[in-house]
């Protein structure tokens, strides 16, 4: 028989990496199963025209935590976080920097600060459910009363002008699908999509990951097809693999989404009725697509060239409506589109003279209502996208090398994300914080003896990167030292 | 100058009616002020859903004429080229006919609405009584507590999807959350539900009634109650403005330049109109009037009464629901949100019944609600695509149409769950002495139950009493 690991984890993303530096870290024999040939997740970086390199699946990483950057030691693995610049908003005849929003945003990183540690805390018995009444209470829950306020209202009361207003909402919704006047939809900003950017592309921070991972004496197998998480009298005893070897484990930590984790990787039987009901009724839907493009020079632009995201005149009118084509499948006329100029602050990701441009495109459909995407469907897309950016970047066309279109399918078989829905689920109040899975330190813990969950589905998962893994590496220790894994 | 009053009520509408009505009976003397000629000319509607039954019995309304014609209706819901499905009482036809629907629904829907109304029935100190809701949660069992701190947070249309696999039928159900003034994709609609489900009407809860003649058959009958307890009523009287002593009320100014005074004054208009248009701003403070006076998206159900020629398809004694698919709430809100005329709206038709007893026949008419309207609709637009969606259920259905009037959507602050969850005393109470709502925006939800206006009177007379005894 193989060796036996102490935990296996599935999923080599920035969740898995952190979590198996941990726990290789504290001495546990740790192996990482991924089914890509590398590892990084949706951290990578790829060369998808010769001699131009973009991370295809996001420009931006949500923060890390200062303190777990250098826990993991990440400087010296080659992480290295470029300054944060403010996004702009370009109209064909204007530009116009964000505010910076002071008060704002230092009221989101005290809600998220606080939604994070009640993450991190130990569960006390019984479990800590959300409260509505928050104010009067022990628990002084953080996002009470965003959870019923509306993006849109919220940008109104902190923006000076409505294209202040609807630069802000953009920002925060960007690659994704909401209703920004949804009472709740406020939420957004404290799960961001982007945040920080790394040198490299995100592909930089997700080898600096990989890279502790390894000097910590994790092992990390690429190009493994997963198939099926093994139970062995109620517990967890491995993971098979697709081509019916398996890997042997005391504990297992998924860093795959929720639905993904239970409804893919067991057999149904082994988990109880409730439980498959309430997993299944978890709304995942996947909203994003990038397009990759290569231009054969920097396009001329007053002002210069921003390093930051740009929002191509961004309009909550515009925004209602993409949504409401989202909801019936249809690609709308024009979906909110975030740009971004990779090589302006790392020049090393495109050839001397040239550019790489990548756009973040919300409110796109996983499946369009007339059936999937045909060849025929990305091309007409990719044009209409390009029209879009020629018409605030004017003769951009010209310089076009190449493009890569990536919509919500491709996410998902790359990444292993139901419906290619990078969050792990939809922003919405009744599936963020305690009404995620994962909530609080002893919580990780799921149905199923000895596993796990990490990822994007889980509370902590949407509001940092790597806080999951993080999490869940801590509670499998826990157990371990308190001698509750067989 | 007469001798002053002790309290005023404005507006003439159930709200108000109830309000006088429980004041007068009290021994107080009041005053309604109506601003239209008549008392009933903006009676619309055709059914009752939410009146609170003790409003009825302690102004004995069923002495004063109110007579039901049904007094539980069921709700059919129509589905385009499909057999409908009928939701009634009777547990065991609800599930027969659910179940052409879907088996898996009409299994669930019966533990659905045990949970429902369970949780509804709990909540009852709350949206009955006055009480804050955090008190009557605090004393749930933790499983309920659960629920209910979940419904909180979750829309309508989420709680919905998550019990049944119909879209149809989830779109009908969700209907319930628009008549409360939700769109029922707003996070926390889901307890609109609960609270549709916690109103009880002849001793059912949760049942749908209709008046002999309408809404204006429950204002006659107020207004019979209100006159025999001695309440004046006076109506082409508008108010312009409240005047104020001292920063506390003092009276009310009408338009034709009298004042009159009195010590406390009850408005059963619209939080936004009473303490915008009829008090200086400085009278609540520069913030607050400055939040007030936000623009927010103003919609809602509008009602359309179409006078028939003869009998449609529509049968009395039952509520029917046109909505395809939860969708069809969201886009349509959308494109209201975006200034257009949407396609597809939510309707409830409710037929008039046939009384044989009355003479002359009173007119067969079908009462339609529509939702979302905006508050800037045009009429015959609206009446065309009301009328282009009934047609897909009974064609040639324009054809037996005589007349349809239009009432367009009432005004009144936003769902907020703040408004939900909070006592009575909150939502009735304003940041100047002596001035009360009693009218939609002092209930916890925008839908009319006369319990805001019942809990506005006590209060009056409570402050009545202690001023007295001063």
């Amino acid at each position: 028989m193989a060796e036996r690991y102490d935990a296996a984890i599935v999923g080599a993303g920035p969740d898995g990496l952190a979590a198996a530096t941990l726990l290789a870290g504290a001495g546990l024999r740790t192996i990482m199963l991924e089914h890509q040939p590398q590892s990084g997740g949706m951290f990578v970086t790829r060369e998808f025209h010769p001699g131009f390199f973009a991370a295809p699946f996001a420009d931006e990483a949500p923060p890390l935590d200062d303190a777990l950057f250098w826990r993991l030691d990440l400087a010296r693995h080659g992480a290295w976080k470029i300054p944060a610049s403010r996004p702009i908003a370009l109209w064909p005849d204007r530009r116009l920097e964000r505010e910076p929003f002071v008060d704002l945003f230092a009221e989101v990183e005290r809600r998220r600060a606080n939604a994070l540690a009640l993450a991190n805390r130990p569960a006390p018995s019984p479990p800590p459910r959300w409260n509505p009444f928050a104010r009067r209470t022990r628990l002084a829950w953080p996002a009470e009363d965003w959870s019923h306020r509306s993006l849109a209202a919220l940008a109104a009361e902190h923006a000076p002008s409505e294209a202040q207003a609807a630069l802000l909402v953009a920002g925060a919704l960007e690659g994704r699908a909401a209703d920004p006047y949804a009472a709740g939809s406020a939420l957004h900003l404290l799960a961001p999509g982007s945040g920080e950017a790394w040198r490299g592309a995100l592909g930089g921070l997700g080898t600096a990951l990989a890279a502790a991972a390894r000097e910590a004496g994790a092992e990390i197998v690429t190009g493994v097809g997963l198939g099926d998480i093994r139970c062995h009298k109620g517990r967890v005893s491995g993971v098979g693999h697709a081509d019916g070897n398996e890997t042997a484990a005391r504990a297992v930590i998924s860093t795959l989404d929720l639905k993904r984790t239970f409804l893919g990787l067991f057999s149904w039987s082994t988990l109880d009725k409730g439980a498959v009901n309430r997993i299944a009724n978890f709304r995942i839907a996947g909203a994003t697509a990038r397009l990759l493009v290569a231009l054969s020079e920097r396009p001329s632009l007053t002002g210069g060239l921003p390093r930051g995201a740009i929002q191509i005149a961004p309009e909550l009118r515009q925004m209602v409506e993409a949504h409401a084509a989202w909801k019936s499948g249809v690609v709308p006329e024009r979906p909110p589109m975030t740009l971004y100029f990779g090589s302006a602050s790392d020049p090393a990701l495109a050839p001397i003279g040239a550019a790489v441009l990548t756009a973040t495109i919300g409110c796109i459909p996983h499946t369009p209502f007339d059936g999937v995407w045909t060849h025929d469907k990305r091309e007409l897309l990719t044009r209409r996208l390009l029209t879009q950016i020629e018409e605030v970047l004017p003769g951009i066309g010209r310089t076009v090398l190449a493009t890569e279109l990536l919509v919500p399918p491709d996410m998902e078989e790359a990444l292993g994300a139901t419906a290619g829905d990078l969050w792990g689920g939809e922003i919405a109040p009744d599936q963020m914080f305690a009404w995620r899975p994962g909530f609080a330190r002893d919580c990780p813990h799921t149905p199923v003896d000895g596993l796990y969950l990490a990822g994007p589905s889980t509370a902590a998962g949407p509001l940092q990167t790597c806080a999951s893994g993080v999490i869940a590496a801590e509670a499998l220790i826990a157990d371990l030292r308190a001698g509750r894994l067989a | 100058m007469s001798k002053p009053y002790d309290v005023l009520v404005i507006g003439g509408g159930v709200e108000g009616l109830v309000a006088v009505s429980l004041l007068a009976r009290a021994g107080l003397r009041v005053q309604l002020l109506e601003r239209s000629a008549i008392l009933f000319g903006h009676a619309g509607g055709a059914t009752l859903n939410a009146l609170d039954p003790r409003v009825v019995k302690d102004l004995k309304l069923a002495r004063r004429g109110l007579r039901f014609a049904a007094r539980d209706l069921g709700l059919t819901v129509l589905r385009n080229g499909g057999a409908n499905a009928v939701i009634g009482r009777d547990r065991h036809a609800t599930a027969r006919s659910l179940a052409a629907l879907s088996p898996a629904d009409a299994a669930a829907y019966a533990g659905f609405r045990r949970e429902l109304f369970a949780l509804a029935h709990a909540m009852r100190p709350a949206w009955w009584d006055g009480a804050s809701a955090e008190d009557v949660v605090n004393r749930f069992k933790p499983q309920q507590r659960n629920l209910f701190e979940r419904l909180a947070v979750t829309s309508a249309t989420a709680w919905l999807g998550s019990c049944f696999e119909s879209e149809t039928l989830r779109a009908a159900l969700a209907f319930a959350a628009v008549e409360c003034g939700v769109p029922p994709s707003e996070a926390g609609s889901a307890l609109a539900l609960v609270w549709a489900a916690a109103q009880e009407m002849n001793g059912q809860q949760a049942a749908v009634a209709v008046p002999r003649g309408g809404v204006e058959g429950l204002l006659r009958a107020l207004a019979l109650a209100a006159q025999k307890y001695g309440a004046e009523i006076r109506t082409a009287a508008p108010v312009v403005r409240l005047t104020l002593a001292q920063d506390a009320v003092a009276g009310v100014e009408l338009a034709n330049g009298e004042t009159v005074a009195a010590p406390l004054v009850l408005s059963a208009l619209s939080r936004k109109h009473t303490l915008l248009d009829l008090l200086p701003p400085a009278a609540i403070g520069f913030g607050a009037a400055r939040v007030l006076a936000r623009p927010v998206a103003t919609f809602g159900c509008a009602t359309l009464v179409f006078t028939l020629i003869r009998a449609s398809s529509f049968d009395a004694g039952m509520r029917f629901v046109i909505a395809e698919k939860p969708e069809t709430y969201d886009a349509a809100l959308a494109a209201v949100r975006l200034g257009a005329t949407p396609r597809d709206l939510a309707l409830e038709l409710v037929a008039s019944p046939v009384e044989l007893a009355q003479a002359p026949p009173a007119p067969l008419t079908l009462t339609v609600r529509a939702w979302p309207v905006a508050s800037s609709y045009v009429r015959n637009d609206l009446v065309r695509t009301v009328g282009a969606l009934i047609e897909r259920h009974a064609p040639g259905f324009m054809q037996i149409v005589n007349n349809c009037d239009v009432l367009e959507p009432q005004d009144g602050d936003a769902f907020s769950m703040t408004r939900l969850l909070a006592g009575a005393s909150q939502r009735i109470e304003t940041s100047v002495p002596g001035l009360l709502l009693c009218g939609i925006d002092a209930e916890p939800v925008h839908a009319v139950s006369g319990r805001a206006a019942r809990q506005a009177a006590g209060l009056a007379i409570a402050l009545h009493k202690k001023a007295r005894a001063r």
